[in-house]
């Protein structure tokens, strides 16, 4: 259902003159389905994350936006040893979900310990006084 | 209240969203105090979307005086629904949460206690202390609707992304716009 919301979005942009052409969508896949077993759950991240490489390089992005949930985190973990190993392709950026007010999801909290994400941002005050290299935007929707 | 114009009553609709599925809430919706209360605060009907659950509720016309109840399960968009409707009652989903306070509509949030993880009654808690809501369990939800004062809720200034999308781009290296 975002992927449709997604599309409408963007193509009320280009009707509406706001931008020329309209994003391109791939879907990426999940490396693990919720109440799914973990012992499956090491090969669908592989997959996963065989998946993230392949786009990584067949896209090459600048820029790599997301905003959790785990689905981004093999992406952001590929981005991230490209750069390490002097493959400067892209600059990540973290959003943390609005429902997020207290406490970091797993994604966020692997991303920040682990210092992946070049900028980490949350919607809420509390997460920034937590979390001070976080930087807090105030709730985006 | 439904006062009466031409002989045409005015319909004042309840919308009650559960997500993918929460029967807790769709069966305390329908239950008889529930109605009860919202027919006597002046709501003429109560439309339930009820995802998957198990519970189907009663529907009725409410020609014998009392509340109109209906339901569907899903709908592509719940937009048209959160638009006709003078009450809200949701799940707590961040979509349904914040379509609805940016329309300016009432909102109670029923917080699901069967759900394992849960990170989502952070963010209820935290919008019914600003005041933005009413924030409520299935087995509370009575007490809510009878206590709740609509008038005493702050309205919601819908936020803004336009500063991510600067801090971005100054990160990158783009100039400022003026």
């Amino acid at each position: 259902m975002s992927l449709q919301k997604a599309r409408v979005f963007e193509n009320s942009l280009v009707d509406s003159g706001a931008k020329g052409i309209s994003a391109e969508f791939m879907q990426i896949y999940r490396s693990r389905e919720v109440g799914q077993s973990y012992v499956t759950s090491v090969w669908t991240t592989l997959v996963a994350t065989a998946h993230a490489l392949w786009l990584m390089i067949k896209i090459r992005p600048q820029v790599v936006l997301c905003n959790g949930p785990g689905t981004c985190i093999p992406l952001c973990v590929i981005a991230f040893i490209f750069k390490v190993v002097g493959i400067r392709w892209s600059s990540i950026f973290y959003v943390e979900s609005i429902a997020r007010v207290k406490r970091l999801s797993l994604s966020g909290l692997l991303l920040y310990k682990l210092q992946i994400a070049d900028q980490f941002f949350v919607q809420w005050p509390q997460l920034q006084r937590k979390y001070p290299r976080a930087r807090y935007v105030g709730c985006l929707m | 209240m439904g006062e009466a114009r031409d002989g045409v009553k005015v319909k004042r609709v309840v919308f009650v969203t559960v997500g993918t599925c929460f029967d807790a809430l769709v069966k305390v919706a329908d239950c008889q105090e529930v109605k009860d209360e919202l027919y006597r605060r002046g709501y003429t009907d109560l439309l339930i979307q009820m995802g998957r659950g198990s519970y189907l509720p009663a529907k009725s016309t409410g020609d014998d005086g009392s509340l109109a109840v209906d339901y569907f399960t899903f709908s592509s968009s719940i937009a048209d629904h959160l638009r006709s409707a003078s009450l809200v009652i949701s799940h707590v989903g961040s979509g349904s949460i914040f379509e609805t306070l940016q329309l300016g509509k009432p909102l109670i949030v029923v917080v699901n206690e069967d759900l394992m993880d849960n990170h989502q009654s952070e963010l209820a808690e935290e919008l019914a202390e600003r005041k933005h809501l009413y924030c409520s369990r299935p087995l509370t939800l009575h007490q809510t609707i009878a206590s709740m004062d609509l008038n005493s809720l702050v309205p919601y200034t819908p936020g803004d992304a336009t500063p991510v999308a600067k801090l971005i781009n100054r990160f990158l290296g783009f100039p400022e716009e003026s």
